[in-house]
């Protein structure tokens, strides 16, 4: 079930131009797992997991890619079926950057591959979110 | 253009009763997530606050370029709306 904002606000990181995954209720070697085989099978360049709460993780990949990919790339995988569905209500693919619901913000546990496109412009905002938190 | 959202069930602000000089006032008002004032003015009838919820569904997005600069405008745009929780929101 989706968990909705219980109290005050959330910022998150929105973009229509790459891939972003939100790997909930897993443990941290199948996140690993599923992020290595969706970089290696559409050649994403690169990517980042980040840990939003235990068992819960985010993957932002490196490559600028059309919506029409965007599209292949998360339906390609049961597990990303949920979030894609309602990213794909909204236009566009979001992850939080903030607290949430008493939760602390989500922090980067492993780089892999180039980092110099999308997870450049997703660092931009985390490291700021990290010296000065909203 | 870079974007960023910000999500929440939020309002234009609320109405308070405030003590001020020991006459009573009323207050326009806006409170964070854990109840510290963020801002307030002067409440006026002619100009009645708007009891338009807006839930999660309707996001503010912010556009930037550089990450200062989002979480600049994105402090800006927190403090024009009044957060709440949306369990109290009467349906």
């Amino acid at each position: 079930m989706h968990e909705w904002v219980k109290q005050g606000y959330c910022v998150g990181f929105v973009t229509t131009r790459g891939v972003l995954l939100d790997l909930d209720n897993m443990t941290l070697k199948k996140a690993k797992w599923i992020a290595k085989t969706l970089l290696y099978e559409f050649k994403l360049e690169g990517f980042i997991l980040i840990r939003s709460s235990s068992n819960n993780y985010h993957a932002v990949f490196n490559k600028y890619v059309s919506w029409k990919k965007i599209t292949q790339v998360l339906f390609s995988r049961y597990e990303c079926v949920r979030y894609a569905v309602q990213q794909m209500q909204n236009g566009h693919l979001t992850l939080r950057i903030s607290k949430k619901n008493g939760k602390n913000k989500p922090k980067v546990l492993l780089k892999v591959g180039e980092t110099n496109k999308l997870i450049k412009d997703y660092l931009e905002l985390y490291e700021e979110n990290q010296k000065n938190p909203l | 253009m870079k974007q960023l959202k910000i999500y929440g069930t939020r309002r234009r602000a609320h109405r308070e009763h405030w003590t001020v000089k020991g006459k009573g006032v009323y207050k326009e008002v806006r409170r964070d997530r854990k109840g510290r004032l963020i801002s307030v003015k002067k409440w006026n009838p002619r100009n009645p606050i708007s009891k338009t919820v807006f839930d999660e569904t309707q996001p503010i997005l912010v556009e930037y370029r550089t990450g200062k600069e989002a979480l600049t405008k994105a402090r800006k745009a927190i403090q024009d709306w009044d957060w709440i929780s949306p369990m109290t929101v009467k349906t």
